[in-house]
C-alpha cells in the first residue's frame, strides 16, 4: 500500500471504504496508489464512504457482511452513515414492535 | 518457519513455556502463596479470592493448573475454605504433573509454610529443568484474540490484521479462539452463518442471544452516541469490527470458559455467564478476566489488541500486543509487540501487518518472551460465576 493512501477498504468485496484521515469534499479518495474516485461530501476520519453505486435497499458491505442497508440511491463518493443507512438489526426490532 | 521447541507433559498437548503454577484456593492464603512464588520467576502466584466455593472457579484454575503451559503445581490454602484443595489435586495428579498440597492452618502460619512450600517448588524447578522437549509446528498452537482499550482504529487496523494472522494460523492447522459473544451482539446471523455446518450455526445462534439477552439486562445494548460520531453507523457494524479478530474461516463450535476445543480451527468461547437463578451475574469485569479465559480453554498465547492503549500481560502464557493507533504506539512502544498504526498511516497494508502478527507468534512460541512479559506482567482475575459446559464438546 502507499504511503499517501487516505481511505480503506478492509474486505475486497466491501462497497464502502473507511476514511483512514479527514477528506473534503471534492478531493481524491486513494484506496491503492490511484485515485479511485472523489469524494462527494466531507468523510470525517473513520467514517465510511461509498466506493461505488448503492441502491436504496441494498446492503451495505465492511467487513465482507451486511452491516446496514441504504435507506436511499447512495452515489459512490458519498458518505455513509445514519442518514442513509439503518441496522437490519434495529429495522427487525422494530417490525416485531420491541 | 523458525523451530519452536516445546515442553512435552504426560500427557496433554505440549507447552511453549514451562512454569510452576502457585495457586491460592482463597484469598487468606494469597500473601504466602506470593511469597512462595517470590523464588523464582518460573513461579506464577495466581488463585481465586472467595470463600464460597464455586464449582466454575474450581474448574477454571483446574483447568489452568493442567495447562500445557505449567508443568507442576503447588496448592496453597488456609483449611477452612470452601474451595477443596486436595479434590483440585486429582485430575492435576492425574495429567501426570507433580502437585502438592499445603494448608497454612495445619503447617502452622505464614512461615512455616513458606518454607516448606520454597522447599516443594524448588524441587518442582528441578523437574521441570529436565522436562523433555519436543519440535512443534503451527498446526500444534492454540492462539486466543481479546481487545481492550478499544478505540475508532482497533475496528479498522489492529483487529482485521489479527484476523488475517488467524486466517493463516487455521489454514495452517492450528487452532484459534476468539473470546466474548458479547461482541457479536447484532450479528447473531452473520455469526452463525460462518459455523461449519448446521449443529454449530444453531449453537452459534444461541450463544449470541443469549449475549444480546444479558446486554439488554446490564443495558448496554445500543450503540453510544460517542460511537456514532466516531464513525460506526449500526450495532452490526460496531459488532464487526471487534469480531474482525477472528478472521474469516468457519467456526467449528462453542465451547465455554476451561473447556478444550475439540478439534483444530477456529472456536467461539462463550464467557458469558448463564442466566441462573434469576440473574446473570457480571460477565467478564475486565480484559485479565476474559485473557485468562482464552488460557483455560488452552491457549498457548493471547492476542491482545487496543488503540487507546493497555499495559496488561497474564500469569501462565505471554499475551502479544497489536496496537492499532499510531499516536498510541509511538507513546507506548514499550509495552506493544506489533504497530498496526501503520495501517492507519497508509504505510502497509492489513495482509502485510497479519503476516507479521504470525511471525511475532512464531517468536513467541519458540521462546522470545513477548513485551509484557519481558516487562514481568503477571496479572489474572477469577470471579464467582455460574456455566454449565457445552454438551456437544
Amino acid at each position: 500500500m502507499p504511503l499517501n493512501a487516505n481511505a480503506l477498504l478492509i474486505d475486497p468485496g466491501d462497497n464502502v471504504a473507511v476514511a483512514l484521515a479527514d477528506i473534503a469534499a471534492g478531493s481524491a479518495v486513494i484506496l491503492s496508489g490511484a485515485a479511485s474516485l472523489v469524494a462527494g461530501e466531507a468523510v470525517p476520519f473513520a467514517h465510511k464512504i461509498a466506493v461505488r453505486r448503492i441502491p436504496a435497499g441494498e446492503a451495505i458491505l465492511k467487513y465482507g457482511v451486511p452491516i446496514a442497508f441504504a435507506t436511499g440511491d447512495i452515489r459512490a463518493g458519498a458518505w455513509v452513515h445514519e442518514h442513509n443507512a439503518k441496522s437490519y438489526f434495529v429495522a427487525k426490532k422494530e417490525a416485531q414492535g420491541a | 518457519m523458525k523451530e519452536i521447541l516445546g515442553y512435552q507433559r504426560k500427557s496433554g498437548p505440549p507447552g511453549i513455556r514451562n512454569v510452576v503454577a502457585s495457586i491460592h484456593t482463597v484469598e487468606c492464603s494469597s500473601f504466602v502463596s506470593q511469597q512462595i512464588a517470590a523464588l523464582d520467576p518460573r513461579i506464577h502466584a495466581l488463585g481465586f479470592p472467595g470463600c464460597y466455593s464455586n464449582e466454575y472457579a474450581a474448574r477454571l484454575m483446574t483447568a489452568l493448573g493442567t495447562h500445557p503451559n505449567v508443568g507442576a503445581v503447588l496448592l496453597v490454602s488456609l483449611g477452612c475454605e470452601g474451595t477443596d484443595a486436595a479434590a483440585m489435586a486429582e485430575p492435576i495428579r492425574a495429567s501426570g504433573r507433580p502437585v502438592e498440597v499445603l494448608r497454612i492452618q495445619e503447617t502452622g502460619g505464614t512461615q512455616p509454610t513458606i518454607e516448606r512450600g520454597r522447599a516443594m517448588v524448588a524441587a518442582m524447578l528441578g523437574e521441570l529443568d529436565r522436562t523433555p522437549r519436543v519440535p512443534l509446528a503451527l498446526a500444534d498452537l492454540v492462539v486466543g484474540t481479546e481487545c481492550g482499550g478499544s478505540d475508532a482504529t482497533s475496528g479498522i487496523a489492529a483487529n482485521p490484521a489479527v484476523g488475517h494472522a488467524f486466517d493463516l494460523l487455521v489454514d495452517a492447522g492450528g487452532t484459534a479462539i476468539i473470546e466474548e459473544t458479547l461482541e457479536m451482539v447484532g450479528c447473531a446471523q452473520i455469526v452463525a452463518r460462518r459455523g461449519a455446518g448446521e449443529r454449530v450455526a444453531l449453537e452459534l445462534r444461541a450463544a449470541v442471544e443469549k449475549a444480546e439477552r444479558f446486554s439488554l439486562q446490564i443495558d448496554q445494548f445500543s450503540i453510544a452516541p460517542g460511537n456514532h460520531a466516531g464513525g460506526l453507523t449500526t450495532i452490526e457494524e460496531k459488532s464487526m469490527g471487534a469480531f474482525a479478530k477472528c478472521g474469516t474461516r468457519p467456526i467449528q463450535g462453542v465451547i465455554k470458559v476451561a473447556q478444550k476445543p475439540a478439534g483444530k480451527g477456529l472456536y467461539v468461547l462463550d464467557s458469558v455467564p448463564d442466566p441462573y437463578p434469576f440473574l446473570f451475574g457480571y460477565s467478564n469485569p475486565n480484559d485479565s478476566e476474559g485473557i485468562l479465559d482464552l488460557i483455560s480453554c488452552g491457549s498457548h498465547m493471547v492476542v491482545f489488541t487496543t488503540g487507546r492503549g493497555s499495559v496488561i500481560g497474564s500469569v501462565i502464557s505471554p499475551v502479544v500486543k497489536v496496537c492499532g493507533n499510531p499516536k498510541t504506539y509511538a507513546r507506548m512502544s514499550g509495552d506493544m509487540d506489533i504497530n498496526a498504526g501503520r495501517i492507519m498511516t497508509g504505510e502497509a497494508g492489513i495482509a502485510e501487518v497479519g503476516r507479521e502478527i504470525l511471525d511475532c507468534i512464531v517468536d513467541v512460541a519458540a521462546g522470545k518472551p513477548s513485551k509484557s512479559e519481558a516487562l514481568g506482567h503477571r496479572e489474572y482475575c477469577v470471579p464467582y460465576k455460574v456455566q454449565e459446559l457445552c454438551a456437544n464438546v
